[in-house]
C-alpha cells in the first residue's frame, strides 16, 4: 500500500504538468496569432500597400498576439479538475484521479477515500509522465508552419512592394517634394522677386502648400500626393484653357485678330518664349503696347505654364507616368462652363479651313494690317453678297470662315467662285442643315475633317445647279457625265432630287 | 494493520460476490449479468423486477438466491383472486386460555427477508398496490398498526411479457419503485446443454448459505461509502433528464416516444447501482462506465411511452442506449 505523501506528490506533478500544458497552449496560440497579425500586416503592406510594415510594427503585433493568446488561454483554462478529467479519461483511469482531487480539494471524507488516493496514485504512477499529456497533433497545428512559411517567403521574396530600404528612400523623395512645393509656393511677400508669379494662380499655391505640409507630417502618401498633383494640373491646365479661349473671343472680331498666335498657348505645355512669342505678334495690332488686360492675361498664362512645368517636373520626380505633351488641349470639350461657346466659330473655322490651318496660310501680321485682307478666308452670306464682297474686295479683314459676324457661310463660297443660284431654301436643301460638330483643334499638319463632309455640300450644289432650268436639255448629261467622271455623285445615281433612292 | 482491515472491508463485496456466484453456478447456469444485478439491488436496498418468457429459471434464481444468502425466503405466487390481506397477513380471531377473545395479526408471507413475487402482474392492481408501502419503507400497516419487516428486506418480482390476456399491468408508482428492472434471456447451445446435465441426470445439489444478513448489512452500508466525483454525479442527472421529452437535453428518440422521462429514484439508482459496480471492480469510487453500466437496469422501466412509442412498438431500451450515446459524458464550462 502506498504510503499518505504519495497522492500529494502525484498532485504536485501533476498540476505542474497541467501548468506546462497550458502555458504551451497559450504559446501556441500566440504563436498562431503572430504569424497571423504579421502576415496580414505584411500582406498589407507588400501587396496592397495599405501599410507600412517595419520591425517596430512586427514587435507590436507580436505583443498583441501575446496578450490575445492570454486572454484566450485564461477564458478557456480548464483547471486542474477538469484537466484530469481529460486525463482519467484518456488514460482509463475510470475517474479515479478526478474523484480523489476533488474529494481532496473539498475535504469530504469518506471510508474509501485513503484507498482511493492510494489507488489514484498507483495507478496514474504505472504510467510514465510522458504520457500524461502526450504531445498531439490537430489540423490547428498545420497552420503555424503554414503560416510561418508563407511570412517568410512574404518577407524574404519581396513580392512586389518596398522592402526597408525602398521605404526609407521613398520618405527621402517625399521630403524632398514637400520641401520644394513648399518653397515654390511660398508667400510673395517672403519672395518679392517673383510677384507675378505668387499672384497669378494664388489657389495653386495654396494648395501646394496645403500638400507640403501634409506630406511633412506624413498624412499624405505619394500615391495620394501624386493623385492630388495631377488633378491640380489638369485644374490648371483647364483653367489656362479658358483663358486662352477667352482671349481668341475677345480678339477674333479685331482686324487680322487671329487665333492662331494664340494657339501654341492652348498647348499641353506653354513656355515663356510662348508667351513672348504671341505677345510681339500681337503688339503690332496695338501699336507696339498691349493693353494691360491683355498683357495680364498673357501674363496668367505664363504663370499658370510654369505651374504647370513645376508641377509635370514634379510628378516626374515621383515617378508618375508623364502626360502627352504634344496633344493639343481639347477646346470643345474643355470648354469652362458658362464661358464663351467657340462651337459654331470653330465650325465655320472648319468648313474655311484654309484660313486657322497653318498648313494652309496663316495671316500674317502684315495681312492683318490689310495688305492682302484676308483673300483666303471665305466670302459672306449670299444675302450679305454685296456688301460684304466689296468689303472684301477692298481688303476687308475677312477670316477663313468667318465673316464680319458670325453668320455661317457655306465652303464653296470662296473668294472668286461664282455663286450659284440660290433657291428660296437654304443651301443645304430641304433635306439634312449642314452643321459639323468640331471635336479638336486640328494639329498642325493633319486634317481636322473628314472628306465626306466636305465634299458632301459641293455635291449638293452641283445636283442643285443641273437641276436647275437654264441649264439646256441637251448639255445636262453631257455635264452629269462630266461631273461623274471626275468622283462626285456616284453615290447619288439611282436617287431622286431630295435624295432619296428611286424604286428601281 | 487498520490498513489491511480496511481494505479487506473494501474488498469485502467483491469476495462476497465471488462466493455468492460460486455457489449459485451449482444450479444456475449463465445469467451472470441477472445475478449481479439481483446482488446489485440487494446491496442497494432496492428491489427487482424480473422479465422473461417461462421456462427460463426465474423462479429458480430468486429461490437459489433466497437458499445462498441465508435470508427468510417467501414466496408469493401472484393470481387473479390474491388479495392484499394474503400478501401482508391479517388479523384473526383468538381466544386465550381464558377464554378470553382477541384479534391476533397472522403475517403474510411480506414477512420475510427476500420475497418472491411470482408473476405479478397477475395480481389486480390492488393486491400488487399491496406492495408498495413494504417495498419502499419496509414495514407494513394492518389495521392502523405498522409492522416492520426485518432487514435486509427485498422483493424479487417475476412477469411475463408475452401473456397479456388475465394479466394487470402494475401500476407506474409501483414499477418506479424497483430499483431495476432485469430481464432474463435464453441461454445459448452450451449453457442449454449444461442446464440439461444438471436437471436430467442426478439430483440436484443443494445449496449452502455462503452469505449471512449482517454481512448483506455491512455491505450495504460499505456501498454508502464509496466516493462519487461531481461530474459524474453531473453526468447521472443528465441522462435522467435527457429522457424527459421536454427537457433542453433530450435526445431525438425521447422526444418522440416518450410520454414520461426517469424520476429522481432513476438517478438514485444510477449512482447507487454505480457504487456497487465499483467495488465489483475492485475500485473505490464511482466512475461515467460504471453510471452506464447500470443505465438499462435502472431507467427501463423508468420511461414510459407515448401513444406513438406504444404502436410504433418502441423497446425503453433503444431509448436508454440512446440516451447513454446521446449524452455527453462532459459538459463544456
Amino acid at each position: 500500500m502506498a504510503t499518505p505523501a504519495v497522492f500529494p506528490a502525484l498532485l504536485v506533478r501533476l498540476e505542474r504538468r497541467i501548468l506546462i500544458q497550458e502555458l504551451w497552449r497559450w504559446l501556441k496560440a500566440a504563436l498562431l496569432l503572430a504569424l497571423a497579425f504579421n502576415l496580414g500586416a505584411a500582406g498589407l503592406a507588400k501587396i496592397a500597400g495599405l501599410a507600412v510594415y517595419d520591425v517596430s510594427l512586427a514587435a507590436w503585433l507580436v505583443l498583441l498576439a501575446l496578450a490575445a493568446a492570454a486572454l484566450y488561454a485564461l477564458r478557456t483554462f480548464r483547471g486542474t479538475l477538469e484537466a484530469l478529467r481529460g486525463l482519467d479519461e484518456r488514460l482509463g483511469l475510470k475517474d479515479r484521479l478526478s474523484t480523489a482531487f476533488e474529494y481532496r480539494l473539498s475535504g469530504r471524507q469518506s471510508l474509501f477515500v485513503p484507498l482511493l488516493y492510494d489507488d489514484a496514485a498507483r495507478r496514474a504512477s504505472e504510467v510514465s509522465e510522458r504520457s500524461w499529456f502526450p504531445f498531439t497533433f490537430s489540423r490547428s497545428d498545420l497552420l503555424t508552419p503554414l503560416l510561418a512559411s508563407t511570412l517568410a517567403v512574404l518577407l524574404l521574396l519581396d513580392i512586389s512592394g518596398p522592402g526597408p530600404a525602398s521605404r526609407s528612400a521613398e520618405r527621402q523623395l517625399l521630403s524632398r517634394v514637400s520641401q520644394q512645393m513648399a518653397a515654390y509656393a511660398r508667400p510673395a511677400r517672403k519672395e518679392p522677386a517673383r510677384p507675378e508669379v505668387e499672384e497669378r494662380t494664388p489657389d495653386a499655391y495654396e494648395k501646394l502648400r496645403e500638400m507640403a505640409e501634409a506630406v511633412k507630417n506624413e498624412k499624405m502618401d505619394r500615391q495620394e500626393l501624386t493623385k492630388q498633383l495631377s488633378d491640380l494640373l489638369q485644374a490648371l491646365k483647364q483653367e489656362r484653357l479658358g483663358k486662352v479661349q477667352q482671349l481668341e473671343a475677345d480678339l477674333s472680331p479685331m482686324p487680322g485678330g487671329s487665333m492662331a498666335q494664340l494657339r501654341p498657348l492652348a498647348e499641353q505645355e506653354v513656355r515663356p518664349e510662348n508667351v513672348r512669342q504671341a505677345q510681339a505678334q500681337l503688339e503690332p495690332y496695338f501699336d507696339g503696347e498691349l493693353p494691360a488686360s491683355l498683357a495680364r492675361s498673357l501674363g496668367d498664362i505664363e504663370a499658370s505654364g510654369k505651374t504647370e512645368a513645376f508641377i509635370e517636373q514634379t510628378l516626374k520626380d515621383l515617378g508618375a507616368k508623364k502626360p502627352e505633351k504634344n496633344k493639343p488641349l481639347d477646346l470643345a470639350e474643355n470648354a469652362p462652363a458658362g464661358g464663351p461657346s467657340r462651337e459654331p466659330g470653330r465650325a465655320q473655322d472648319r468648313r474655311g479651313g484654309p484660313g486657322t490651318s497653318p498648313g494652309q496660310g496663316q495671316p500674317s501680321a502684315e495681312n492683318a494690317k490689310g495688305k492682302e485682307g484676308g483673300a483666303q478666308g471665305g466670302e459672306a452670306q449670299p444675302d450679305q453678297a454685296g456688301s460684304k464682297s466689296e468689303k472684301n474686295e477692298d481688303n476687308s479683314p475677312y477670316v477663313a470662315g468667318h465673316g464680319t459676324s458670325n453668320e455661317k457661310m457655306a465652303p464653296y463660297e470662296m473668294k472668286g467662285t461664282a455663286r450659284p443660284p440660290q433657291p428660296e431654301a437654304d443651301l443645304a436643301g430641304q433635306g439634312e442643315r449642314y452643321s459639323i460638330h468640331v471635336r479638336s483643334l486640328p494639329a498642325p499638319g493633319r486634317a481636322g475633317l473628314p472628306e465626306e463632309e466636305i465634299l458632301r455640300p459641293y455635291r449638293q450644289a452641283v445636283q442643285e445647279a443641273l437641276k436647275r432650268e437654264d441649264i439646256p436639255p441637251a448639255y445636262r448629261a453631257y455635264i452629269k457625265n462630266y461631273f461623274l467622271s471626275i468622283g462626285l455623285g456616284q453615290d447619288d445615281r439611282g436617287k431622286d432630287d431630295h435624295g432619296r433612292r428611286s424604286p428601281d | 494493520m487498520e490498513d489491511a482491515a480496511l481494505i479487506e472491508k473494501a474488498h469485502l463485496v467483491q469476495t462476497t460476490f465471488e462466493r455468492l456466484m460460486a455457489e449459485l453456478k451449482k444450479v444456475i447456469v449463465g445469467q451472470e449479468d441477472l445475478l449481479r444485478h439481483l446482488f446489485t439491488c440487494l446491496l442497494c436496498g432496492g428491489h427487482g423486477l424480473i422479465e422473461g418468457v417461462p421456462g427460463l429459471g426465474k423462479t429458480l434464481v430468486v429461490r437459489s438466491l433466497g437458499q445462498v444468502l441465508h435470508l427468510k425466503y417467501s414466496r408469493i405466487q401472484f393470481t387473479p383472486d390474491l388479495m392484499p390481506a394474503d400478501i401482508l397477513g391479517t388479523n384473526i380471531v383468538n381466544q386465550d386460555d381464558e377464554g378470553r377473545r382477541f384479534f391476533q395479526f397472522f403475517p403474510g408471507p411480506i414477512f420475510g427477508q427476500i420475497i418472491l413475487a411470482d408473476e405479478i402482474n397477475r395480481a389486480t392492481p390492488k393486491t400488487q398496490s399491496a406492495l408498495l408501502e413494504a417495498m419502499q419503507e419496509e414495514k407494513v400497516t394492518v389495521f392502523g398498526k405498522e409492522y416492520p419487516l426485518e432487514p435486509p428486506f427485498i422483493v424479487l418480482a417475476t412477469q411475463n411479457p408475452l401473456e397479456m390476456e388475465g394479466t394487470y399491468p402494475l401500476p407506474e408508482a409501483q414499477v418506479d419503485r424497483f430499483f431495476f428492472k432485469l430481464k432474463i434471456t435464453y441461454p445459448n447451445a452450451e449453457e442449454m446443454g449444461e442446464i440439461l446435465d444438471k436437471t436430467t441426470e442426478e439430483a440436484a445439489p443443494e445449496l449452502h448459505p455462503v452469505v449471512s444478513a449482517d454481512t448483506i448489512l455491512e455491505m450495504k452500508r460499505l456501498v454508502r461509502q464509496v466516493p462519487v466525483a461531481e461530474h459524474v454525479k453531473s453526468y447521472a442527472i443528465r441522462l435522467v433528464l435527457a429522457s424527459h421529452p421536454d427537457d433542453p437535453l433530450a435526445v431525438a428518440r425521447a422526444k418522440q416516444y416518450v410520454r414520461i422521462g426517469a424520476s429522481p429514484r432513476g438517478v438514485q439508482s444510477l449512482i447507487l447501482g454505480a457504487k456497487v459496480a465499483a467495488l465489483f471492480d475492485g475500485r473505490f469510487n464511482a466512475s461515467l462506465e460504471d453510471v452506464q453500466a447500470v443505465a438499462l437496469p435502472a431507467l427501463r422501466h423508468r420511461l414510459l411511452l407515448n401513444l406513438r412509442g406504444e404502436a410504433e412498438g418502441v423497446d425503453t431500451d433503444a431509448v436508454v442506449s440512446d440516451l447513454v450515446r446521446g449524452v455527453p459524458t462532459r459538459t463544456r464550462a
